[in-house]
């Protein structure tokens, strides 16, 4: 793989549990929507490499899900972020804010420097 | 003409048409064997499973048997098996293990490339790094000691995992051997074995197989309690002789210590002593930490402790050949001296040689 597509493929992954996290923030999902909202995206591409996050998510008690019946197809699984989940996010939003803030005030000391 | 399959997916019932079952199957059995490892491995099975069942009954023409062409697509959008190693590359930092056996050492796997019969022997050896002719001599000189190497070997089969995919074979790292896995990899070595058979075997394999499976779960804790009140009784009975020796008792029926048998300084003596009990210790307590792993279903022996009991044993049993082959000529004496020690108390309470009638030993009969 291209070095620099690697290091964007990278920063992807770094941020894809924070980015289902605040899909999920909104409201009750389901693992076939989260999908649409990342792929609409670009954060994600195929449907598999969600679930091992989903999974993920769910032991570290970040989010948890509740059964629904569907008209087409087996029970859904409808996620929701649990008390620690909306926690974390919040912290990961000013992690956000600051790797932001990191990056614009390094460019901004090149304007004034150059 | 298609052949159809009916199969069950995600808790719900479609009809595939024979190639679309294969490559569905083999998708699955891909994606299964890479998640083996991953504590929410079954979960996430479930959930891609379900998945795959909605995407089905989503089709236009839902009632119609699933084609190559639906799985297909169904892969596409899931992603390839590629697609999930990628995501999974930098999660095995995350793979919080919760077991601290996992230190640096190889993956014990059988060696599908390299078999004989099941490939424990050159699994073994990627193991320790050995030639796996030597292993596969050592398996045969110790048939000949009343089967043992047969029990081992057969012992090792269920108890090692096929290494199946490429990291697989690639991966060197220690593992611990649970009940869940030999439970695994046998379901999967009689998987494999259905899958090899010839079609008229087939059925008689698979029923055979699950029989074996039900044995074994039955057997296993019967075993497991064997094993265990064997390590612990000959651990105990063991120590009690440790004891013994070390307050300076006979060993029963003579007036003889240890110390008779071998010339070595008193410090080489004691040494020589540990070294007997670690060698007999050691594979008692392998015996009893498999027959509780057996009845707990959980695992006891870790990699890490394995090889130090290993490394314990081997070295008890070059100090004690070195010492036992240096003083050979005087512990054939002692031996000697114990025989006849032995047939003078007989003679003194059956005065056997008093009636004893010498007759000279018939010549045999010449052949001509």
């Amino acid at each position: 793989m291209d070095y620099l597509e690697n290091i964007r493929a990278q920063i992807r992954k770094g941020i894809l549990e924070f980015a289902i996290l605040v899909v999920i923030e909104e409201k009750e999902i389901y693992a076939s929507d989260i999908l649409k909202k990342l792929r609409e995206t670009e954060l994600i591409v195929v449907e598999g490499t969600l679930y091992p996050l989903l999974s993920r998510l769910k032991r570290h008690e970040l989010v948890t899900y509740a059964w629904k019946e569907s008209k087409s197809g087996p029970p859904r699984k409808y996620y929701k972020l649990t008390a620690k989940g909306r926690e974390a996010l919040e912290s990961l939003k000013d992690s956000w804010k600051s790797l932001y803030t990191s990056i614009n005030s390094l460019r901004k000391n090149n304007e004034k420097g150059n | 003409m298609k052949k159809v399959i009916n199969i069950t997916i995600g808790g719900m019932v479609f009809t595939v048409e024979e190639d679309a079952y294969k490559k569905l199957s083999d998708y699955l059995d891909a994606i299964k064997a890479h998640f083996t490892k991953d504590k929410d491995g079954d979960e996430i099975i479930e959930d891609i499973e379900a998945s795959i069942a909605e995407k089905f009954s989503k089709r236009k023409n839902k009632n119609a048997a699933v084609t190559g062409k639906d799985v297909a697509a169904v892969m596409e959008q899931m992603g390839s098996l590629k697609d999930f190693k990628k995501l999974s590359e930098e999660e095995d930092d995350d793979a919080e293990t919760d077991d601290s056996s996992e230190e640096g050492g190889k993956k014990l796997y059988r060696d599908p490339d390299d078999n004989i019969i099941a490939g424990v022997a050159s699994g073994l050896a990627a193991y320790f790094g050995i030639d796996a002719l030597l292993i596969r001599v050592l398996f045969v000189i110790s048939i000949f000691f009343g089967g043992f190497g047969i029990m081992l070997y057969l012992l090792l089969w269920l108890v090692i995992p096929l290494a199946e995919s490429r990291s697989q074979k690639l991966e060197m790292k220690g593992e611990r051997i649970t009940l869940h896995e030999i439970e695994k990899s046998v379901k999967k070595e009689i998987h494999r074995l259905k899958k090899k058979d010839l079609s008229a075997l087939k059925k008689f394999g698979s029923e055979l197989g699950e029989l074996i499976l039900v044995l074994l779960k039955a057997l296993q804790k019967i075993i497991g309690a064997a094993f265990m009140l064997t390590g612990i009784a000959g651990v105990f009975i063991l120590s009690f002789a440790l004891t013994w020796q070390l307050s300076g008792g006979d060993i029963p029926d003579t007036n003889l210590t240890l110390n008779d048998f071998i010339v070595v300084t008193e410090t080489m003596y004691w040494v020589f002593v540990l070294s007997v009990y670690v060698l007999m210790v050691v594979p008692l307590i392998l015996a009893f930490l498999l027959g509780l792993g057996m009845m707990k279903n959980v695992s006891v022996i870790r990699g890490g402790e394995f090889v130090l009991l290993l490394v314990l044993w081997f070295g008890a049993l070059g100090l004690t050949g070195s010492v036992v082959f240096e003083n050979l000529p005087l512990i054939e004496t002692r031996f000697e001296e114990i025989d006849e020690h032995y047939e003078f108390e007989q003679d003194e309470y059956f005065y056997i040689d008093e009636v004893r009638d010498f007759e000279e030993p018939k010549a045999p009969a010449m052949p001509f």
